[in-house]
């Protein structure tokens, strides 16, 4: 069955309202409709964070998402993630809100062979700063490449 | 020294190669006592590729969800 075409609203469907009123109201939805959603990221030529800007000690680091101007009021970032430990198999890198203390529903990516890259695409909730926060074990990485994608508003 | 815990860890494809790498140093140990004349690793190579190409893939491998 064809989707049925909604026919935008016109200022006959408000009686009563004057032009200007009729005005601000268009503002309104063409705000919420450009303004909230996701946000995808212009094209970038590196990645946003690399194994040199991260602690590989097995405690939760700050992730910090405030640089990126276009991001300010994001509730959640959505990343690119590539892991590689060129020794092991179950190296594991984990991604979560700043509040969380455990790993359960959180994004995790674990190396399935040693030397092989893993890739992952995380969505993970912001906090106000525009902070989430990493643990990635305390093995000898040698590649952990973070990307942000976009993020919602 | 290495433990057993970190070893097989590192499984993957280098780690693939340095085993099939001793088993080949062991063979031609036994070869040269034999008085055969030794394998080389490209003979190895030529040889792990004519068997992978003859097997087919495990039944389980097919499914999308594993």
């Amino acid at each position: 069955m064809a989707k049925e075409k909604i026919r935008p609203p016109s200022i006959a469907d408000f009686p009563g309202i004057t032009p200007g009123g009729f005005r601000f109201l268009q503002q309104i939805a063409e705000t919420l409709r450009t303004t909230y959603g996701f946000h995808a990221r212009v094209e970038e030529s590196a990645y946003n964070w690399a194994l040199a800007d991260l602690t590989t000690d097995a405690a939760p680091h700050d992730l910090d998402m405030s640089a990126i101007n276009g991001a300010k009021g994001a509730y959640a970032a959505v990343l690119s993630v590539a892991v590689r430990d060129a020794d092991a198999a179950g190296s594991e890198f984990i991604i979560r809100p700043k509040s969380f203390s455990g790993s359960y529903n959180v994004f995790k990516i674990k190396t399935q062979v040693a030397n092989v890259v893993c890739h992952g695409t995380a969505i993970v909730p912001l906090d106000s700063s525009l902070c989430m926060e990493y643990i990635a074990d305390n093995v000898t990485w040698d590649a952990i490449n973070i990307g942000v994608v976009g993020w919602f508003i | 020294m290495s433990t057993r815990d970190e070893l097989y860890r590192r499984f993957g494809p280098v780690f693939l190669e340095a085993i099939v790498r001793i088993i080949f140093s062991e063979i031609n140990i036994l070869r040269t006592r034999a008085g055969l004349e030794p394998r080389t690793i490209q003979q190895g190579i030529d040889s792990i590729e004519t068997q992978v190409k003859q097997l087919s893939a495990y039944q389980w491998m097919d499914k999308e969800n594993g």
